[in-house]
């Protein structure tokens, strides 16, 4: 019998630059950054865009993508992932540009590979949290 | 402009604290004891050193911990820093003490590296080092990331790219266990087969066990100098001919392509600076906490086309007498996580010193660092 509670996993504390990000994943929408010069979108760990541009606006995103990579997790770093073990850790490519670290849920572990079609589900950590998962498309 | 600082600088000390995976030591007495054995291989004391270089700990974290160390060490220092480039930060310490040299700001400066992370940590050693670690990182602490965790989206995407197998990664396991069943005291030094390691525990796909390094206590320093000066001290003058930094994101995703450029650019610095190709090198002293770092650090350091760094390992080229000896004693996938490992590795064995598995005759070394997982690179060639 173990009813020690499972501890709650780590979630983002956002700051100014991507609280809206996080705001919108609570909404169950996906957004990335995009540059007002040159057009590349992107995830908003960048506050610049690599032609220079500081001027960034959010735009919507589909949610859709690819897996570029990924690991099936035999060791978790926390108790807190310990109750999913074996889990998939993925970086998914997202077809309107940029890049995610995030799981891949409800599959089968084995079923995952490089290039397997996924779309955004999105889970609400806190007070206006979320955060983007993926699942096949 | 200044004339080129390579060619007249030199490591004059080389030295290293106990590592082990089962003595509680601190950063700080583990940093001190390698300084003070590097300072005693050079045969200076403290007060003839005026700078000092220290990486930051992140199993056992302080505040200001190049201070710490050059308190401890009575060292009158006029340069002192800790950088913070996780396995890089030897390298970059080499880097950034010769760059205080050249520009004469100091002329002696000491390099150390230790860490805290082994017998400290009960238990699950991934999970008791996510717990030392102050901070949540936004975009991979919510899903589960882990160290080998990064490691192995590097190696899923080399594998799908290359057609490559979990053997490939395995042979760098055996090679490196054959380099330190040599050797005494070498903490992991029982056969090794590709199917040992295949059969270890799967840590995080592609990744077993035995493709990750021990968690352990270190300290490893070397002593920075000009060659003018490192002339009058009694080892064998040891030169660093070239080098460079790699740079590339932190966060694995936004890195446009993996493996990241970092080792890549470090290494055409190197070559170019040194002005010598990956052919010429005797010996390669190269980052493998996980197999895979050491298999794509020899595809982008030039030692074999890419897609091919499992073959190199397997096929020989990496063990004595092949075309390229690597991590002769053993690697950090031997001795435990001691990122500075490859430094004093490199200059003894310029220095025709390093006891059972010299390489015969070497006269080049090249030593390569890896920090983040992969995010920075440093590359540097020594030479006579
Ligand atoms: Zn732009």
């Amino acid at each position: 019998m173990s009813d020690t509670p499972i501890p709650a996993k780590p979630s983002p504390s956002p700051g100014d630059a991507t609280a809206p990000f996080w705001a919108a994943c609570a909404e169950g929408r996906l957004r990335l950054r995009a540059c007002t010069a040159c057009g590349a979108r992107f995830t908003p760990t960048r506050a610049a865009c690599g032609c220079g541009c500081t001027r960034l606006e959010w735009v919507e995103a589909s949610g859709r993508g690819t897996v570029f990579s990924y690991t099936v997790v035999h060791r978790a770093p926390d108790p807190a992932f310990r109750a999913e073990l074996p889990y998939v850790i993925a970086i998914v490519a997202l077809e309107d540009g940029g890049r995610l670290m995030s799981n891949v849920i409800g599959c089968a572990a084995d079923a995952v590979r490089i290039g397997l079609p996924v779309r955004a589900v999105y889970e609400t950590v806190g007070e206006g949290v979320g955060v983007p998962k993926f699942t096949p498309a | 402009m200044t004339q080129s600082m390579y060619g007249r600088i030199a490591i004059a000390g080389v030295g290293e604290a106990a590592i082990s995976t089962t003595q509680v030591r601190t950063a700080q007495d583990l940093a001190v004891e390698a300084g003070l054995a590097a300072m005693a291989d050079a045969g200076v004391s403290p007060r003839e050193v005026d700078g000092v270089i220290t990486a930051s700990p992140a199993g056992d974290p302080h505040f200001m911990f190049s201070t710490l160390v050059a308190e401890a060490l009575n060292i009158p220092a006029r340069v002192n820093m800790a950088i913070q480039a996780a396995g890089a930060s030897p390298g970059m310490g080499v880097l950034y003490a010769a760059r205080a040299i050249a520009a004469g700001d100091a002329h002696t400066v000491l390099v150390c590296e230790s860490d805290s992370r082994g017998a400290k940590f009960k238990g699950d050693k991934i999970q008791a080092m996510r717990a030392a670690r102050p901070w949540t990182d936004d975009w991979e602490d919510p899903f589960g990331l882990t160290v080998p965790g990064k490691y192995a989206l590097v190696a899923q995407r080399w594998m799908h790219r290359f057609g490559g197998r979990p053997e490939d990664l395995a042979a760098v396991a055996v090679a490196a266990r054959q380099h330190a069943m040599r050797q005494p005291h070498a903490p992991r030094k029982d056969p090794l087969t590709v199917d040992k390691v295949l059969g270890s525990a799967m840590i995080a796909s592609p990744l077993h066990a035995l493709d990750c390094c021990p968690v352990a206590d270190w300290g490893g320093a070397v002593l920075v100098t000009t060659v003018e000066r490192a002339r009058d001290l009694r080892p064998p003058v040891v030169r660093l001919l070239g080098a460079g930094e790699g740079h590339s994101p932190y966060h694995l995703a936004d890195i446009d392509d993996l493996p990241p450029a970092a080792t890549r650019q470090s290494a055409q610095a190197a070559f170019g600076i040194a002005g010598v190709k990956p052919s010429d090198i005797d010996t390669a002293q190269v980052f493998d906490a996980f197999t895979i770092a050491a298999l794509i650090a020899m595809e982008d350091l030039g030692f074999c086309e890419p897609g091919a760094g499992g073959a190199l390992f397997a096929g020989g080229d990496t063990a004595l007498g092949g075309s390229i000896p690597t991590n002769t004693t053993g690697g950090m996938l031997t001795w435990g996580n001691a990122h500075v490992i490859v430094l004093p590795e490199a200059v003894r064995q310029v220095r025709g010193d390093a006891g059972i598995n010299q390489v015969a005759g070497a006269e080049l070394a090249l030593a390569h660092g890896i920090g983040g997982p992969m995010a920075l690179a440093v590359t540097m060639i020594l030479g006579k």
